[in-house]
Protein backbone atom coordinates (compact mmCIF):
# COMPACT_ATOMS: atom_id res chain seq x y z
CA UNK A 1 0.00 0.00 0.00
CA UNK A 2 2.77 2.37 1.08
CA UNK A 3 4.49 1.38 -2.10
CA UNK A 4 1.34 2.14 -4.32
CA UNK A 5 0.62 5.61 -2.71
CA UNK A 6 4.92 6.55 -2.84
CA UNK A 7 4.56 5.62 -6.76
CA UNK A 8 1.09 7.43 -7.62
CA UNK A 9 2.55 11.05 -5.93
CA UNK A 10 5.84 10.78 -7.85
CA UNK A 11 3.67 10.08 -10.68
CA UNK A 12 1.96 13.72 -10.17
CA UNK A 13 4.74 14.81 -9.32
CA UNK A 14 6.24 14.12 -12.82
CA UNK A 15 2.77 15.37 -14.35
CA UNK A 16 3.51 18.87 -12.14
CA UNK A 17 6.85 19.07 -13.62
CA UNK A 18 6.01 18.95 -17.47
CA UNK A 19 3.38 21.72 -17.77
CA UNK A 20 6.29 24.32 -16.46
CA UNK A 21 8.71 22.78 -19.05
CA UNK A 22 6.63 23.75 -21.68
CA UNK A 23 6.16 26.86 -20.05
CA UNK A 24 9.13 28.04 -21.98
CA UNK A 25 7.94 27.35 -25.48
CA UNK A 26 6.23 30.42 -26.69
CA UNK A 27 6.73 33.75 -24.65
CA UNK A 28 3.71 34.74 -22.60
CA UNK A 29 0.88 37.49 -23.56
CA UNK A 30 2.00 40.39 -22.22
CA UNK A 31 -0.69 42.61 -24.07
CA UNK A 32 -0.16 45.12 -26.66
CA UNK A 33 3.43 44.64 -27.20
CA UNK A 34 5.43 41.38 -26.37
CA UNK A 35 9.40 43.17 -26.46
CA UNK A 36 10.96 39.86 -25.63
CA UNK A 37 14.48 41.50 -27.09
CA UNK A 38 14.18 45.08 -25.83
CA UNK A 39 14.40 46.88 -28.85
CA UNK A 40 11.10 49.11 -28.93
CA UNK A 41 11.03 52.43 -26.76
CA UNK A 42 8.63 53.16 -24.46
CA UNK A 43 6.94 55.91 -26.49
CA UNK A 44 6.72 53.41 -29.22
CA UNK A 45 5.25 50.73 -26.42
CA UNK A 46 2.64 53.57 -25.92
CA UNK A 47 1.79 54.93 -28.99
CA UNK A 48 1.04 51.07 -30.13
CA UNK A 49 -1.14 50.85 -27.36
CA UNK A 50 -3.36 53.95 -27.94
CA UNK A 51 -3.43 52.77 -31.48
CA UNK A 52 -4.51 49.61 -30.08
CA UNK A 53 -7.17 51.54 -28.13
CA UNK A 54 -8.79 53.68 -30.99
CA UNK A 55 -8.54 50.58 -33.11
CA UNK A 56 -10.75 48.64 -30.50
CA UNK A 57 -13.85 50.83 -30.47
CA UNK A 58 -13.47 51.48 -34.52
CA UNK A 59 -12.73 47.95 -35.61
CA UNK A 60 -13.23 45.80 -32.66
CA UNK A 61 -9.01 44.41 -33.69
CA UNK A 62 -6.07 45.50 -32.35
CA UNK A 63 -2.33 44.84 -33.54
CA UNK A 64 -0.23 43.19 -31.38
CA UNK A 65 3.81 43.50 -31.46
CA UNK A 66 6.26 40.66 -30.49
CA UNK A 67 10.47 40.82 -30.93
CA UNK A 68 12.54 38.49 -30.38
CA UNK A 69 15.90 37.79 -30.90
CA UNK A 70 15.98 34.73 -32.41
CA UNK A 71 13.63 31.76 -33.54
CA UNK A 72 15.62 28.53 -33.41
CA UNK A 73 15.58 27.80 -36.80
CA UNK A 74 11.50 27.71 -36.76
CA UNK A 75 9.68 29.71 -40.17
CA UNK A 76 9.05 33.65 -39.12
CA UNK A 77 5.34 33.06 -40.79
CA UNK A 78 4.99 29.63 -38.86
CA UNK A 79 5.85 30.94 -35.92
CA UNK A 80 3.73 34.27 -35.74
CA UNK A 81 0.98 32.33 -36.60
CA UNK A 82 1.43 29.79 -33.80
CA UNK A 83 1.99 32.67 -31.44
CA UNK A 84 -1.38 34.22 -32.93
CA UNK A 85 -3.55 30.83 -32.23
CA UNK A 86 -1.92 30.58 -28.70
CA UNK A 87 -2.59 33.91 -27.58
CA UNK A 88 -5.92 33.39 -28.71
CA UNK A 89 -6.11 36.66 -31.09
CA UNK A 90 -9.37 37.36 -32.71
CA UNK A 91 -10.57 37.40 -36.32
CA UNK A 92 -9.62 41.31 -36.75
CA UNK A 93 -6.46 41.18 -35.14
CA UNK A 94 -3.27 40.72 -35.92
CA UNK A 95 0.48 40.22 -35.39
CA UNK A 96 3.54 41.68 -36.20
CA UNK A 97 6.61 39.34 -35.49
CA UNK A 98 10.08 41.01 -35.70
CA UNK A 99 13.15 38.71 -35.40
CA UNK A 100 16.02 40.85 -34.60
CA UNK A 101 19.21 38.55 -34.73
CA UNK A 102 17.76 36.22 -37.87
CA UNK A 103 16.74 39.68 -39.62
CA UNK A 104 13.66 38.62 -40.38
CA UNK A 105 9.58 39.67 -40.09
CA UNK A 106 6.24 38.05 -40.63
CA UNK A 107 2.69 39.38 -40.25
CA UNK A 108 -0.01 37.34 -38.67
CA UNK A 109 -3.57 38.10 -39.40
CA UNK A 110 -7.00 36.91 -38.05
CA UNK A 111 -9.75 36.01 -40.92
CA UNK A 112 -11.75 38.85 -41.37
CA UNK A 113 -8.46 41.28 -41.13
CA UNK A 114 -6.63 38.68 -43.57
CA UNK A 115 -9.97 38.86 -45.76
CA UNK A 116 -9.89 42.89 -45.89
CA UNK A 117 -6.42 42.81 -46.94
CA UNK A 118 -5.47 40.61 -49.46
CA UNK A 119 -1.64 39.04 -49.53
CA UNK A 120 -0.80 41.72 -52.09
CA UNK A 121 -1.18 44.17 -50.45
CA UNK A 122 0.13 43.01 -46.97
CA UNK A 123 3.14 42.70 -48.59
CA UNK A 124 3.40 46.34 -50.06
CA UNK A 125 2.37 47.61 -46.72
CA UNK A 126 5.45 45.53 -45.02
CA UNK A 127 8.22 46.77 -48.08
CA UNK A 128 6.95 50.38 -48.17
CA UNK A 129 6.78 51.10 -44.47
CA UNK A 130 8.52 48.28 -42.31
CA UNK A 131 11.13 46.73 -44.57
CA UNK A 132 13.39 49.35 -44.75
CA UNK A 133 13.41 50.99 -41.24
CA UNK A 134 13.67 47.38 -39.64
CA UNK A 135 17.28 46.94 -42.14
CA UNK A 136 18.46 49.80 -40.98
CA UNK A 137 17.70 49.02 -37.19
CA UNK A 138 15.08 51.75 -36.67
CA UNK A 139 13.02 48.89 -34.70
CA UNK A 140 10.68 51.61 -33.21
CA UNK A 141 9.98 53.11 -36.45
CA UNK A 142 9.64 50.35 -38.20
CA UNK A 143 6.70 49.19 -35.68
CA UNK A 144 4.78 51.98 -35.63
CA UNK A 145 5.00 52.97 -39.15
CA UNK A 146 3.57 49.38 -39.93
CA UNK A 147 0.97 49.60 -37.17
CA UNK A 148 -0.39 53.21 -38.32
CA UNK A 149 -0.53 51.90 -41.69
CA UNK A 150 -2.11 48.57 -41.03
CA UNK A 151 -4.96 50.22 -39.19
CA UNK A 152 -5.49 52.96 -41.38
CA UNK A 153 -5.88 49.75 -44.40
CA UNK A 154 -7.73 48.05 -41.92
CA UNK A 155 -9.95 50.44 -41.52
CA UNK A 156 -10.39 52.16 -44.69
CA UNK A 157 -11.15 48.08 -46.17
CA UNK A 158 -14.13 47.99 -43.87
CA UNK A 159 -15.51 50.57 -44.40
CA UNK A 160 -14.32 52.93 -40.90
CA UNK A 161 -12.57 55.77 -40.03
CA UNK A 162 -9.62 55.61 -37.59
CA UNK A 163 -7.80 58.48 -36.88
CA UNK A 164 -3.56 57.87 -35.67
CA UNK A 165 -3.20 61.98 -34.95
CA UNK A 166 -0.45 62.28 -32.81
CA UNK A 167 1.10 58.94 -32.73
CA UNK A 168 4.19 57.18 -34.07
CA UNK A 169 5.58 60.89 -35.27
CA UNK A 170 7.67 62.22 -32.18
CA UNK A 171 9.83 59.24 -31.64
CA UNK A 172 12.11 57.29 -34.01
CA UNK A 173 13.56 54.89 -31.93
CA UNK A 174 17.27 55.00 -32.93
CA UNK A 175 18.49 51.20 -33.36
CA UNK A 176 19.33 49.16 -30.49
CA UNK A 177 23.35 49.06 -30.26
CA UNK A 178 23.77 45.80 -28.07
CA UNK A 179 21.10 43.35 -26.33
CA UNK A 180 19.96 44.54 -23.34
CA UNK A 181 21.67 42.72 -20.67
CA UNK A 182 19.57 39.71 -19.34
CA UNK A 183 18.99 36.63 -17.13
CA UNK A 184 19.48 33.43 -17.76
CA UNK A 185 15.41 32.85 -17.55
CA UNK A 186 14.89 35.74 -20.14
CA UNK A 187 18.03 34.66 -22.75
CA UNK A 188 16.34 30.95 -21.98
CA UNK A 189 12.94 32.22 -22.99
CA UNK A 190 14.13 34.24 -25.69
CA UNK A 191 16.41 31.67 -27.13
CA UNK A 192 14.60 28.37 -27.54
CA UNK A 193 11.40 29.01 -29.41
CA UNK A 194 10.28 25.83 -31.51
CA UNK A 195 10.08 22.79 -29.25
CA UNK A 196 6.58 21.18 -28.62
CA UNK A 197 3.70 23.22 -29.42
CA UNK A 198 1.30 23.50 -26.88
CA UNK A 199 -2.38 23.55 -28.72
CA UNK A 200 -4.41 24.81 -26.00
CA UNK A 201 -4.03 28.66 -25.02
CA UNK A 202 -1.89 28.59 -22.15
CA UNK A 203 -2.74 29.75 -18.68
CA UNK A 204 0.61 32.26 -18.65
CA UNK A 205 0.00 33.72 -15.62
CA UNK A 206 0.47 31.25 -13.38
CA UNK A 207 3.04 29.94 -15.32
CA UNK A 208 5.26 32.71 -15.13
CA UNK A 209 4.48 33.52 -11.37
CA UNK A 210 6.23 29.70 -10.86
CA UNK A 211 8.86 31.05 -13.11
CA UNK A 212 9.69 34.05 -11.19
CA UNK A 213 9.86 33.15 -7.70
CA UNK A 214 10.82 29.98 -8.38
CA UNK A 215 9.13 28.17 -5.54
CA UNK A 216 6.13 25.40 -6.17
CA UNK A 217 4.33 25.17 -3.19
CA UNK A 218 2.18 22.52 -4.86
CA UNK A 219 5.67 20.43 -5.06
CA UNK A 220 6.61 21.34 -1.62
CA UNK A 221 3.00 20.08 -0.34
CA UNK A 222 3.27 16.73 -2.71
CA UNK A 223 7.25 16.19 -1.47
CA UNK A 224 5.83 16.60 2.14
CA UNK A 225 2.85 13.83 1.93
CA UNK A 226 5.70 11.63 0.31
CA UNK A 227 7.75 11.85 3.20
CA UNK A 228 4.84 11.68 5.57
CA UNK A 229 4.03 8.54 4.30
CA UNK A 230 7.26 7.25 3.56
CA UNK A 231 8.39 7.63 7.37
CA UNK A 232 6.02 8.87 9.65
CA UNK A 233 3.16 6.79 9.01
CA UNK A 234 5.22 3.94 9.61
CA UNK A 235 6.54 5.74 13.26
CA UNK A 236 3.47 6.00 14.17
CA UNK A 237 2.16 2.75 13.24
CA UNK A 238 4.86 1.20 15.50
CA UNK A 239 3.96 2.98 18.83
CA UNK A 240 0.28 2.06 18.42
CA UNK B 1 4.56 -43.71 -7.74
CA UNK B 2 7.85 -43.08 -9.03
CA UNK B 3 6.68 -41.75 -12.08
CA UNK B 4 4.57 -39.27 -10.48
CA UNK B 5 7.03 -37.69 -8.00
CA UNK B 6 9.38 -37.41 -10.67
CA UNK B 7 6.35 -35.61 -13.06
CA UNK B 8 5.81 -33.50 -10.10
CA UNK B 9 9.22 -32.38 -9.71
CA UNK B 10 9.69 -31.91 -13.42
CA UNK B 11 6.40 -29.59 -13.75
CA UNK B 12 7.39 -27.70 -10.00
CA UNK B 13 10.55 -27.20 -12.15
CA UNK B 14 9.46 -26.10 -15.01
CA UNK B 15 7.22 -24.02 -13.19
CA UNK B 16 10.06 -22.27 -11.40
CA UNK B 17 11.59 -21.86 -14.43
CA UNK B 18 8.35 -20.27 -16.27
CA UNK B 19 8.24 -18.19 -12.83
CA UNK B 20 11.27 -16.75 -13.11
CA UNK B 21 11.80 -16.26 -16.68
CA UNK B 22 8.61 -14.34 -16.61
CA UNK B 23 8.95 -11.80 -14.01
CA UNK B 24 12.64 -10.73 -15.24
CA UNK B 25 10.91 -10.35 -18.57
CA UNK B 26 8.39 -8.41 -16.86
CA UNK B 27 10.13 -6.48 -14.73
CA UNK B 28 12.98 -5.79 -17.04
CA UNK B 29 10.58 -4.97 -20.08
CA UNK B 30 8.93 -2.55 -17.50
CA UNK B 31 12.29 -0.66 -16.26
CA UNK B 32 13.67 -0.33 -19.99
CA UNK B 33 9.53 1.22 -20.65
CA UNK B 34 11.00 3.81 -18.03
CA UNK B 35 13.89 4.52 -19.44
CA UNK B 36 12.31 4.72 -22.88
CA UNK B 37 10.03 7.68 -20.92
CA UNK B 38 13.23 9.75 -20.76
CA UNK B 39 14.13 9.58 -23.86
CA UNK B 40 11.76 12.07 -24.80
CA UNK B 41 13.72 14.93 -22.19
CA UNK B 42 17.04 14.35 -23.36
CA UNK B 43 15.03 14.29 -27.25
CA UNK B 44 13.73 17.98 -25.54
CA UNK B 45 17.16 18.88 -24.60
CA UNK B 46 19.01 18.13 -28.21
CA UNK B 47 16.51 20.04 -29.79
CA UNK B 48 17.75 23.53 -27.95
CA UNK B 49 21.33 22.22 -29.09
CA UNK B 50 20.02 22.12 -33.07
CA UNK B 51 18.36 25.56 -32.17
CA UNK B 52 20.88 27.26 -30.63
CA UNK B 53 23.04 25.81 -34.01
CA UNK B 54 20.27 27.69 -36.12
CA UNK B 55 21.04 30.59 -34.30
CA UNK B 56 24.53 31.06 -34.75
CA UNK B 57 24.23 30.07 -38.22
CA UNK B 58 22.08 33.21 -38.55
CA UNK B 59 24.18 35.41 -37.63
CA UNK B 60 27.44 33.87 -39.07
CA UNK B 61 25.65 33.86 -42.66
CA UNK B 62 25.71 37.51 -42.50
CA UNK B 63 29.21 37.73 -42.46
CA UNK B 64 30.52 34.50 -43.75
CA UNK B 65 29.87 32.43 -46.79
CA UNK B 66 27.84 29.05 -46.23
CA UNK B 67 30.85 28.12 -48.58
CA UNK B 68 32.92 28.83 -45.06
CA UNK B 69 34.46 25.49 -43.63
CA UNK B 70 33.87 26.50 -39.90
CA UNK B 71 30.03 27.07 -41.24
CA UNK B 72 30.16 24.09 -42.82
CA UNK B 73 31.31 22.13 -39.80
CA UNK B 74 28.47 23.94 -37.47
CA UNK B 75 25.95 23.20 -40.34
CA UNK B 76 27.34 19.70 -40.15
CA UNK B 77 26.71 18.98 -36.92
CA UNK B 78 23.17 20.36 -36.77
CA UNK B 79 22.21 18.07 -39.65
CA UNK B 80 23.47 15.15 -37.32
CA UNK B 81 21.51 15.96 -34.28
CA UNK B 82 18.38 16.80 -36.35
CA UNK B 83 18.63 13.67 -38.38
CA UNK B 84 17.98 10.13 -37.38
CA UNK B 85 21.19 9.33 -36.70
CA UNK B 86 21.76 6.72 -33.77
CA UNK B 87 22.12 8.09 -30.28
CA UNK B 88 26.35 7.53 -30.17
CA UNK B 89 26.25 9.64 -33.73
CA UNK B 90 24.21 12.15 -31.86
CA UNK B 91 26.63 12.22 -28.73
CA UNK B 92 29.85 12.33 -31.13
CA UNK B 93 28.15 15.12 -33.41
CA UNK B 94 27.20 17.50 -29.39
CA UNK B 95 30.62 17.47 -28.29
CA UNK B 96 31.51 18.43 -31.75
CA UNK B 97 29.21 21.04 -31.90
CA UNK B 98 30.60 22.56 -28.96
CA UNK B 99 34.10 22.87 -30.20
CA UNK B 100 32.63 23.63 -34.05
CA UNK B 101 30.81 26.78 -32.30
CA UNK B 102 33.67 27.91 -30.32
CA UNK B 103 36.06 27.88 -33.49
CA UNK B 104 33.23 30.02 -35.54
CA UNK B 105 32.24 31.94 -32.62
CA UNK B 106 35.98 32.77 -32.69
CA UNK B 107 36.22 33.42 -36.65
CA UNK B 108 33.35 35.89 -36.50
CA UNK B 109 34.59 38.05 -33.37
CA UNK B 110 37.97 38.20 -35.21
CA UNK B 111 36.42 40.04 -37.93
CA UNK B 112 36.43 43.52 -39.13
CA UNK B 113 33.00 43.72 -39.86
CA UNK B 114 31.89 41.85 -36.59
CA UNK B 115 33.38 44.10 -34.23
CA UNK B 116 32.27 47.48 -35.63
CA UNK B 117 28.67 46.07 -35.29
CA UNK B 118 28.26 46.38 -31.92
CA UNK B 119 25.01 44.56 -32.03
CA UNK B 120 26.25 41.14 -33.75
CA UNK B 121 28.91 41.89 -31.61
CA UNK B 122 26.77 41.49 -28.62
CA UNK B 123 25.51 37.87 -29.99
CA UNK B 124 29.00 36.65 -31.04
CA UNK B 125 30.81 37.79 -27.90
CA UNK B 126 28.15 37.30 -25.18
CA UNK B 127 24.69 36.33 -25.97
CA UNK B 128 25.32 33.19 -28.43
CA UNK B 129 28.42 31.44 -26.16
CA UNK B 130 26.31 31.89 -23.30
CA UNK B 131 23.31 30.41 -24.82
CA UNK B 132 25.65 27.44 -25.93
CA UNK B 133 26.75 27.01 -22.71
CA UNK B 134 23.55 26.67 -21.25
CA UNK B 135 22.27 24.33 -23.29
CA UNK B 136 24.97 21.87 -23.01
CA UNK B 137 24.56 22.11 -19.88
CA UNK B 138 21.02 21.27 -20.10
CA UNK B 139 21.83 18.17 -22.46
CA UNK B 140 24.40 16.94 -19.98
CA UNK B 141 21.75 16.77 -16.99
CA UNK B 142 19.22 15.26 -18.94
CA UNK B 143 18.11 12.01 -16.92
CA UNK B 144 18.37 9.56 -19.82
CA UNK B 145 21.72 9.92 -19.39
CA UNK B 146 21.96 8.75 -16.09
CA UNK B 147 18.64 6.42 -16.69
CA UNK B 148 20.14 4.12 -19.44
CA UNK B 149 23.46 3.77 -17.63
CA UNK B 150 21.78 2.92 -14.32
CA UNK B 151 19.37 0.16 -16.16
CA UNK B 152 22.27 -1.04 -18.45
CA UNK B 153 24.24 -1.60 -15.01
CA UNK B 154 21.86 -3.09 -12.88
CA UNK B 155 21.31 -5.48 -16.30
CA UNK B 156 25.01 -6.69 -16.60
CA UNK B 157 24.76 -7.50 -12.93
CA UNK B 158 22.36 -8.96 -11.32
CA UNK B 159 20.80 -12.51 -12.24
CA UNK B 160 17.37 -11.55 -13.40
CA UNK B 161 18.89 -9.52 -15.44
CA UNK B 162 20.71 -11.93 -17.24
CA UNK B 163 17.84 -14.04 -17.64
CA UNK B 164 16.12 -10.97 -18.91
CA UNK B 165 19.22 -10.24 -21.57
CA UNK B 166 18.48 -14.27 -22.41
CA UNK B 167 14.84 -13.92 -23.26
CA UNK B 168 15.67 -10.43 -25.53
CA UNK B 169 15.90 -7.29 -23.21
CA UNK B 170 18.33 -4.89 -24.83
CA UNK B 171 20.93 -2.86 -23.39
CA UNK B 172 19.63 0.59 -23.41
CA UNK B 173 21.60 3.00 -26.03
CA UNK B 174 24.02 5.36 -23.61
CA UNK B 175 24.33 9.07 -24.65
CA UNK B 176 27.94 9.33 -24.67
CA UNK B 177 30.68 9.82 -27.65
CA UNK B 178 33.03 7.01 -28.62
Amino acid sequence: MRKAVSVFLVLVLCLMVLPAAHAEEYPPFQGIVADVAGVLGEETVKDLQSLADRMESNLGGHIYVLTRHFLGGASPQTYADKVFEIWGLGENDALLLMVIGEESYALSLGSLAKASLPQETRNSLLANYFRAPFLSRQYGQAAGDLAATLAQALAKAQGETLSDSGLFDVETVQAQSTPKPQTWDEIWQGMFAQQDYQEEPWDWGNEWEVEETHVNWRGILIWGLVIYFLFFRKKRARRR
Amino acid sequence: MKLRTGTAVILLIVLIVFAVGFGAYRGWSQERARVEETYAGLENMLHTRVEAAYNVLAVAGRHLGAADEAVQRVAADRDILEGKASLRKKAEANEALTKDVDALLKKLSALEQVRSDSRDRGYVESYLPQMMEQSLEKTVGANYNSAAAEFNKKLNSTFSGMIAKLLGIRHAEEFIAQ
